[in-house]
């Protein structure tokens, strides 16, 4: 009969258009994501997951902290090793070299274009995609956190002493802690002495390289040469200013901490990351002004490069998965959960479009951050895109090693750069050995 | 022990020893092993490769100054370490016998350091050594600049020093009390009546009689140098400044944990198990050849 | 001492003196800062008297949920392992002293070669061990049949994790095998001829027997496990997991942007020595036992 004949087709066409729908769209999926923080830091990612997984009838994820930035990675090691790698995880930037060579990626960029969310590496902001993009322009990781080096003064206290700038330049920054010194303050400039700022931000904003290859971006045949040149002329500068008490280590101060010491008034000068403007303002300092980093006076300003931190998906899950991390991953591109990021931790937008939303309304855009980002926009040489080095970790160990025994008198600062550049070299030469062996990464899952 | 005192029987003793032995096989064989095969190869840290270089991981270590810096440092921690909580357990110890009457609750208190963590002596100190806040800092007053520990490594090294010194004296103090109390009272009181004093008395009787307790200590404590002392340095200093901390047990946490450097930090281990072994090795040996000719 | 020499008595009493000031002088310095505000330690130094807010201080840290949460951890963990290690190490030792099977060989070196190789000096790849504790069996299956399997067991962050290396080690067994050597034999001849199997003779003659030694070896493992640092260390990275000897390293109970409270770190540090203490303080007939049994 025509009705029951009309029914039949109209189910059999309804059941074909089901079973022709995407899997994908209908599939449910669960995964993890590991990521490396505490405090605050936490607090925004879980709101975020908690955030998405509300908002998303199909996704869960489930987001778990590891601890430090070392212990994620080794946890990650270790639970690749036993076949029980999460999907998504949070490395630190010096991790980058350890993960492109690891084998155990799948590309963010493939993964995003594959499960239908493109996402462009230029709308990144040109200092974070620098610095984690191949050589081929690719973004094999999806960045996440960011932060860079300004300056901050103590603007009254500045002013006591007759320097109505914020130094621009070292010689002026050296005179405003002489100034600062002669009038009896006790700490003009505080420091913790640390390589990402005196050596690979330094270098960058002053252009000069730390390594051969691009600083490593372009192979493992690149060996560090930063014990000549700026380097070399800054860390001698350093040497005197400590010597003379002009730059106070963090741990000599009341408040044993570089953006405490800055943060509560008893320094009245800092050279500190983006993300430290947050605790400045939690501690109520009114007077805080926030620069770009110095260079040397007659020297060309280059843009400065970043630090921080960025996902990572990982190979071994079951197909269903890789949709729904894409789907996180897109989430956390939108410029709404960025700034949200962003004004939570002082961790930097990261694209463009973030960007644009945070001119919109300058009154809510902290100092430090405008001042990073305007610090990331200056142009670039082949020096500035940051480092992709093996071994990262153990070379900071080194340096801080070093130049602690050249401060302590042990050793010159000559001798101490020349030391902790052949060291690193070794470990260098040692990376390349074990990776000449290793497959090439594959782009698949 | 005469064979009639034991069982007879195979699966019994087996099983009994089964549990303590699989234990061991997973967590210390293999792993163990594991080590030994690393320091062989270039080891990825995920896996995807190893390469094998012989004794090139050693030879890289013995050709790196960081590795001897290390090794020294680890040599004078231990030798200070180790002798100031001999000498000064013995001490007390000694002092103790000879107040027998008030004794008890000096011997009493003095073993509850025992009890104290590590990492909470290493927090303690570490305020109480704050040039800042601490009351060392009362010398920065009169000398300025004079107290750094955080920027000196000699004064640094005595601080990791005197803290290791001082979770050890407890147990040795213990064993030295145990042994002083097993010497017979004649024999010190025919060298008393001979006009010998409480020094004399030490040095000639009681001393050479505690010979097999300072070798054991000595083995004992100098392994936990290579070893226990991990928490205090980890808390205080961290290894530095300038490395002046930087113990090897230190050095292979960081190599291994920090750098993902699995072949290094393996290398590493398996020389220190090396040094570990040769002590044991010197106490048994020693310490047995010597129980033979005096006993 | 033979002599009654006022003079020299007094200079032992008084060096005895200084040795407990510098024994003792961590806990007291501990004590005093922990008892007096925050703001006095940042303006006038450590304190070096006791002061009066001993309590409140105590009753802040202790409402941190993390310290609550780690001392519970230090006491099973603790627990566990003493528990463990007295089964293991009287069982194993028996086996290697009461019967003529060869085996006994294996069991006494198998296990006397963990004493010289502590703990610290293989952590790298005990590590790997425990994340991936399926793996040498894995490894076997796979070269045996060729069968790959994916079982995996991860025990960081867990009790099972924190506890078991801490088991594979001999010190306990080589006590015990110390221990059952000094038993008069004629107890376990005759408990031959009455026709007793070893295990009989185990249970109602040897452990009771060993009371003392399990009291002594149970105080040296439980303090030695409570003050462990490194393992704990590389073995958990949730907070909740932590013990408290990891956990006061890097307690800082203050929030983003203000100087560190002192007064409150140190009454933390307290905190983790009380359990301790109060066990040493209780058991140390037995600790002293233990230690000079070790000593000989």
């Amino acid at each position: 009969m025509k009705s029951s004949a009309g029914a039949r087709i109209l189910a059999w066409v309804l059941s074909a258009l089901v079973a022709a729908a995407p899997a994908a769209t209908c599939a449910a999926a669960d995964f993890d994501f590991w990521y490396a923080h505490g405090g605050i830091y936490a607090q925004a990612i879980e709101s975020m997951c908690a955030n998405f997984n509300a908002a998303s009838l199909q996704d869960h994820v489930h987001c778990f902290p590891q601890g430090t930035y070392e212990q994620t990675l080794r946890k990650t090691v270790a639970a690749y090793r036993a076949g029980r790698q999460p999907a998504l995880v949070e490395i630190y930037d010096i991790g980058s070299a350890d993960m492109l060579l690891s084998g155990a990626v799948y590309p963010v960029d493939t993964l995003m274009q594959a499960m239908g969310h493109p996402i462009d590496a230029s709308d990144y902001l040109k200092g974070i995609r620098r610095f984690y993009a191949t050589e081929n322009g690719r973004l094999l990781s999806q960045p996440f956190s960011a932060s860079t080096l300004v300056l901050y003064a103590n603007r009254q206290k500045l002013t006591a002493v007759g320097v109505d700038h914020l130094p621009q330049t070292w010689e002026a920054f050296e005179a405003a802690m002489e100034a600062l010194h002669a009038h009896g303050k006790s700490c003009p400039a505080v420091s913790d002495y640390t390589p990402w700022k005196m050596l690979e931000q330094i270098n960058a904003v002053q252009g000069a390289p730390i390594a051969s290859a691009n600083n490593g971006h372009e192979g493992l045949q690149a060996r560090y040469e930063f014990a000549d040149g700026v380097h070399r002329r800054f860390m001698n500068d350093v040497a005197r200013w400590y010597s003379r008490g002009l730059l106070v280590p963090a741990i000599m101060t009341r408040a044993n901490d570089q953006t405490l010491a800055f943060a509560d008034g008893e320094c009245a000068m800092s050279v500190d990351a983006t993300g430290a403007y947050a605790i400045v303002k939690k501690a109520g300092l009114v007077d805080a002004e926030v620069g770009l980093l110095p260079v040397y006076a007659g020297t060309k300003r280059y843009g400065t490069t970043i630090g921080g931190s960025s996902l990572w998906v990982l190979k071994g899950q079951s197909a269903s998965v890789y949709p729904a991390v894409a789907r996180f991953l897109a989430y956390l591109h939108d410029p709404r959960q960025q700034l949200m990021f962003a004004r939570r931790t002082g961790y930097l937008p990261l694209t463009h479009q973030a960007e644009e939303v945070l001119t919109i309304a300058p009154d809510a855009e902290p100092d430090a951050i405008r001042v990073g980002l305007a610090s990331l926009e200056l142009p670039d040489n082949d020096y500035n895109a940051g480092i992709r080095l093996g071994f990262t970790s153990l070379f900071r160990l080194i340096w801080q090693d070093e130049v602690q025994r050249a401060l302590g008198g042990k050793e010159t600062m000559d001798a101490a750069l020349e030391n902790a550049q052949a060291h690193g070299n070794r470990l260098l030469e040692r990376f390349q050995a074990t990776y000449m062996a290793a497959p090439q990464a594959e782009a698949g899952p | 022990m005469k064979s009639s005192a034991r069982f007879h029987g195979h699966w019994i003793p087996l099983a009994l020893g089964l549990p303590q032995l699989a234990l061991i096989t997973l967590f210390f064989y293999w792993p163990t092993l594991k080590a030994f095969w690393w320091s062989l190869h270039l080891v990825c840290p995920f896996g995807n490769c190893s390469t094998f270089v012989g004794l090139g991981n050693y030879t890289r270590e013995l050709t790196d100054s960081s590795f001897y810096a290390a090794l020294r440092t680890t040599a004078l921690f231990a030798a200070f370490g180790v002798s100031l909580s001999i000498v000064v357990a013995l001490f007390l110890a000694a002092m103790v016998e000879l107040h027998r009457r008030t004794g008890g609750l000096f011997r009493y208190l003095l073993i509850w350091p025992y009890a104290v963590a590590g990492s909470v002596l290493g927090v303690i100190l570490k305020v109480a050594a704050s040039p800042s806040i601490g009351p060392l800092g009362y010398l920065n007053t009169l000398w300025p600049g004079f107290w750094q520990p955080y920027l000196n490594g000699t004064q640094s090294m005595l601080m990791v020093v005197f803290a290791f010194a001082w979770t050890q004296i407890p147990f040795n103090f213990i064993v030295f009390v145990a042994a002083l109390r097993a010497i017979p009272a004649e024999y010190l009181a025919a060298a008393a009546i001979d006009g010998a004093g409480p020094v004399r008395r030490f040095i000639d009787i009681q001393l050479p009689m505690l010979k097999p307790q300072l070798f054991f200590l000595a083995t004992i404590n100098l392994i936990e140098s290579f070893t226990n002392s991990f928490a205090i340095v980890d808390t205080m200093t961290q290894g530095g400044p300038g490395g002046a901390t930087n113990i090897l047990a230190y050095k292979i946490y960081t190599d291994g944990f920090i750098g993902l450097d699995l072949s290094g930090s393996s290398a590493l281990s398996m020389m220190l198990m090396l040094l570990v072994f040769a002590a044991c090795f010197v106490q048994f040996f020693v310490f047995e050849r010597r129980a033979r000719q005096d006993g | 001492m033979v002599e009654r020499h006022p003079l020299l008595k007094t200079t032992i009493l008084i060096l005895l003196v200084v040795g407990l000031v510098f024994a003792l002088g961590p806990i007291y310095l501990a004590l005093c800062s922990a008892s007096v505000t925050s703001r006095q330690i940042l303006v006038h130094g450590l304190a070096l008297l006791p002061g009066r807010h001993l309590w409140e201080n105590l009753r802040i840290v202790l409402r941190d949920a993390h310290i609550g949460t780690m001392l519970f951890n230090s006491c099973v963990v603790s627990l566990i392992v003493v528990t463990g290690k007295l089964a293991l190490a009287s069982t194993s030792a028996f086996a290697a002293v009461y019967f003529r099977s060869r085996i006994r060989h294996v069991v006494f070196w198998g296990t006397f070669v963990t004493l010289l190789l502590p703990l610290e000096v293989r952590i790298v790849p005990t590590y790997a061990v425990a994340s991936d504790l399926f793996e040498p069996l894995r490894r076997l299956i796979a070269a045996v049949t060729g069968l790959h399997l994916s079982v995996s067991i991860n025990l960081l962050d867990s009790y099972a994790g924190l506890s078991l290396p801490l088991m594979a080690s001999a010190t306990g067994t080589f006590l015990f095998r110390q221990f059952y050597l000094t038993v008069p034999t004629e107890l376990s001849e005759a408990a031959r001829m009455d026709g007793a199997g070893p295990i009989r003779f185990f249970i109602d003659i040897l452990l009771p027997l060993s009371k003392a030694n399990f009291a002594a070896l149970g105080t040296i493992v439980f303090l030695g496990t409570w003050k462990d640092y490194m393992w704990p260390l590389v073995a958990t990275s949730r907070p909740d997991m932590r013990t408290i000897s990891l956990g006061i390293a890097t307690f800082l109970p203050t929030e983003t942007g203000q100087p560190p409270e002192w007064n409150l770190v140190m009454a933390a540090a307290l905190i983790a020595l009380a359990p301790p203490l109060f066990v040493m303080g209780v058991t140390q007939r037995w600790f002293v036992r233990g230690v000079t049994g070790i000593g000989k």
